[in-house]
């Protein structure tokens, strides 16, 4: 069976000069990884991206395509002898297949000539083949204005029609930036950080910190779905489950009141920064927002900042609560997120938070508890999880 | 590794004969009840003749009786029945009563009634607070035998008493008794009572099997195949119904021994615990108020659902009071509160409910292993100042 055509479009990539031909190797590898079930073909054509895939599950293709960091959008498409009645038949396919998912009544032909050699102008084509539409769906209307569909016609070496671009993410293609391990939690916002670093080209593991049994396993597995959500955009996803129970007992009985969260979060970082290198991360993700709880001040974020090595990103440091919840509606995280699973036990948490700490006293308190131990042997004993 | 399930009280498990009981019935009677061909007709007589069983066990008429799918169907067949009040006037619901009657008071209130609240100390309601809850526009007043958080025996003759001496007209008294059946006698016609409900799962029945007793023919909201005297749609579920009655019968009129033994239980239970970090919330001044079958206790500063998780890793199941992390806890926190308890003595609230086949070897490990974990989390989690 003849494979299924679809041009890619890639965004920012263009705008590339030297290290285009890296990202594009970027994306093309993503595409084989992800798409490998569809016996996928990258063809680099002239500037243009075109994917062959087995015709079996277009649906799951197009699902993948649509997630597919490094590409702005897509389409299906047609190659075909440059001969009039063929491109007619495959204008008239094309727009019913549309008509079969969706309710549209105007259309418009978007002709190109490369070849000049072609009988017809652009401007000739466009209306032989209107009419060819018209005639065989007698509903369907011409306007040329924000039609509902737009049926695109190239005539190079062959002809090539495309249907309806299909959206996808934009952004850089996945691995381009390196690695990243981003701190994941079972709330609305650390989902939506690994997403957005996700999309600038970072491959991304994921940490989760688990303290059975003062977390409940449905709050880990609500971890993994998310991860899962994830992974989707990701092409797979690692989950690296941390138990770290004894680090916050330990916290927990030495520390002061109103600096157990900064602790904890130091201790995660400082966990998270062991796990980076074990893996050969460089850099951390966390979902804080400034001000959005008292270990997201900034005087808490330089504490908890000042026990890590490597670069921590904070995409959504200066977002409100609203557009992230909107972005995590956009991803597909939000319900998940929203469970009633607290990813951490009230138990732990200080009844009065310092909100402005002071870095030296409270790194110094830190230090006095001496987690270095624990951290490391709960850092070596990460259980992985892939997804 | 030692077991012991301390969950009765949300369900308790089906006995073998029940299940031989139900089965036997679905294999004899395989038609419809409402079929008109002889099967039909013998398998309406089954049904007959169960009803009666029901009806004699709980001192009651066949007539009283619709089969439901359990207490919470019950309790909802009354309650939207108000849909048809032409003069909406006032519910009485207690707070400590369960969420498949508390949630109707939107409901209720979008119809136009007016809820009135009532505190139940300790779980324990109480008769003059109830009449003076009760006045010329009461409609309904609800209320259960045995409470299915604090285990609390409500004196419900008390109770009834109170609302008769006060009401102008006569007031719709609605029972949940699914934790009564099969634990004390139940009387439905000597207690003056207008509709009660019934759940077979909670005294070693099938799940998905109760009743209501109606004084009168009710009329719900919903409308089906004219079942049950139109009350209640749907074919009914005979091997269930027989599962039901068989599961009656084992326990009918062995209220002393069950009850004797629960006693042994509770006494033995809390010396073993007295030393524990845990909180008795029942009145220690009122047990005779309790039904020995249930305990509630706070191992607060702990949140129930940590202490929950270790007990069930070492094979003791039971269930929380409440719990920081669930929505239907929180709702469960709020009869808590109804008790009159702090949200933070709540949030460490565990329910332990022993049941027919509970043995002392059990409730010896239930006892030791609650003392082990709270001790070992108390030393790591000390009271907060």
């Amino acid at each position: 069976m003849d494979k299924a055509l679809y041009l890619l479009k890639s965004g920012e990539i263009w705008l590339k000069r030297g290290s285009r031909p890296f990202f594009e190797r970027m994306l093309r590898r993503h595409l084989k990884r992800t798409l490998k079930p569809y016996s996928p073909e990258v063809i680099m054509q002239k500037g243009r991206f075109f994917l062959k895939v087995a015709p079996d599950n277009l649906d799951a293709v197009e699902r993948k395509l649509s997630r597919t960091f490094g590409l702005v959008g897509f389409s299906r498409a047609w190659s075909t002898s440059k001969d009039m009645q063929e491109i007619r038949s495959i204008a008239v396919e094309i727009c019913g297949r549309e008509l079969k998912r969706r309710n549209i009544k105007t259309f418009k032909i978007a002709s190109r000539r490369s070849d000049k050699g072609f009988p017809l102008d652009s401007y000739q084509i466009s209306c032989d083949l209107g009419n060819a539409v018209t005639e065989a769906f007698p509903g369907m209307r011409v306007q040329l204005s924000n039609p509902d569909l737009t049926i695109s016609v190239e005539l190079r070496d062959k002809a090539y029609l495309y249907g309806p671009t299909i959206g996808a993410p934009g952004g850089l293609p996945t691995g381009s930036a390196g690695k990243g391990l981003l701190m994941l939690s079972g709330g609305i916002d650390s989902p939506v950080a690994g997403y957005l670093m996700a999309k600038r080209g970072l491959s991304i593991d994921a940490l989760y910190f688990h303290a059975y049994p003062f977390t409940s396993d449905e709050a880990r597995e609500k971890v993994e779905d998310l991860a899962k959500v994830l992974s989707e955009f990701h092409g797979g996803i690692r989950l690296w489950v941390v138990s770290f129970t004894d680090v916050q007992l330990e916290i927990k009985r030495i520390a002061v009141e109103g600096e157990h969260t900064l602790h904890l979060r130091s201790a995660m970082v400082q966990t998270a920064n062991v796990l980076a290198q074990r893996i050969r991360a460089s850099c951390l993700i966390t979902g804080e927002s400034l001000s959005q709880v008292a270990s997201q001040t900034v005087e808490s974020l330089n504490v908890t900042n000042s026990v890590s090595y490597l670069p921590v990103f904070r995409p959504l440091i200066g977002l409100d609560k609203e557009d992230i919840i909107n972005l995590a509606r956009t991803i597909g995280t939000y319900e998940t997120s929203i469970l009633p699973y607290e990813d951490c036990c009230t138990i732990f948490s200080s009844k009065h938070p310092l909100v402005k700490p002071d870095r030296e006293i409270v790194t110094a308190h830190y230090r006095d508890i001496g987690l270095d131990a624990l951290i490391e042997q709960a850092a070596a004993d990460a259980e992985l999880v892939k997804l | 590794m030692n077991t012991c399930y301390a969950d009765w009280a949300a369900t308790s498990p089906t006995d073998s004969l029940v299940l031989q009981a139900s089965e036997e019935t679905a294999r004899e009677y395989p038609a419809n009840p409402s079929s008109s061909h002889t099967l039909g007709r013998s398998a309406s007589r089954r049904l007959k003749e169960l009803r009666s069983s029901i009806a004699s066990m709980t001192g009651c008429s066949d007539k009283h009786i619709v089969f439901t799918s359990g207490g919470s169907e019950s309790n909802s067949l009354v309650l939207t029945s108000l849909y048809w009040k032409k003069r909406p006037g006032s519910v009485v619901i207690p707070g400590i009563e369960h969420p498949s009657v508390r949630e109707y008071i939107p409901f209720l209130e979008r119809l136009g009634f007016t809820i009135v609240p009532l505190s139940a100390p300790s779980g324990l309601i109480d008769p003059e607070a109830l009449a003076d809850a009760v006045t010329d526009t009461t409609d309904l007043v609800c209320l259960n035998a045995i409470h299915n958080v604090s285990g609390a025996v409500q004196d419900l003759t008390a109770l009834v008493e109170a609302v008769r001496r006060r009401e102008r007209r006569r007031v719709h008294i609605h029972v949940d008794a699914v934790q009564a059946l099969g634990k004390i006698p139940v009387a439905l016609k000597r207690l003056d009572i207008d509709s009660a409900s019934f759940s077979a799962h909670k005294f070693s029945g099938p799940r998905g099997v109760g009743f209501l007793y109606t004084r009168k023919p009710l009329h719900p909201l919903g409308s089906g195949g004219g079942q049950e005297s139109g009350q209640r749609g749907g074919t009914e579920n005979l091997p269930g119904i027989a599962g039901m009655v068989r599961a009656m019968e084992l326990h009918h009129g062995n209220w002393d021994t069950f009850l004797q033994q629960m006693e042994a239980f509770r006494k033995l239970f809390f010396s073993m615990v007295k030393d524990a970090p845990v909180m008795m919330m029942q009145d220690s001044n009122r047990m005779d108020r309790y039904a020995p079958h249930i305990m509630l206790v706070s191992v607060s500063p702990i949140p129930s659902e940590v202490a929950l998780r270790m007990l069930q890793d070492r094979g003791c199941y039971l269930s929380a009071g409440s719990a920081c992390s669930s929505r239907t806890a929180r709702k469960r926190e709020h009869v808590l509160t109804s008790m009159g308890f702090s949200s933070k003595i709540a949030s460490g609230a565990l329910r332990i409910s022993f049941g027919y086949t509970t043995t002392e070897a059990e409730v010896r490990y239930l006892a030791e292993t609650l003392l082990e974990v709270t001790t070992q989390l108390q030393s790591v989690l000390p009271h907060r100042t």
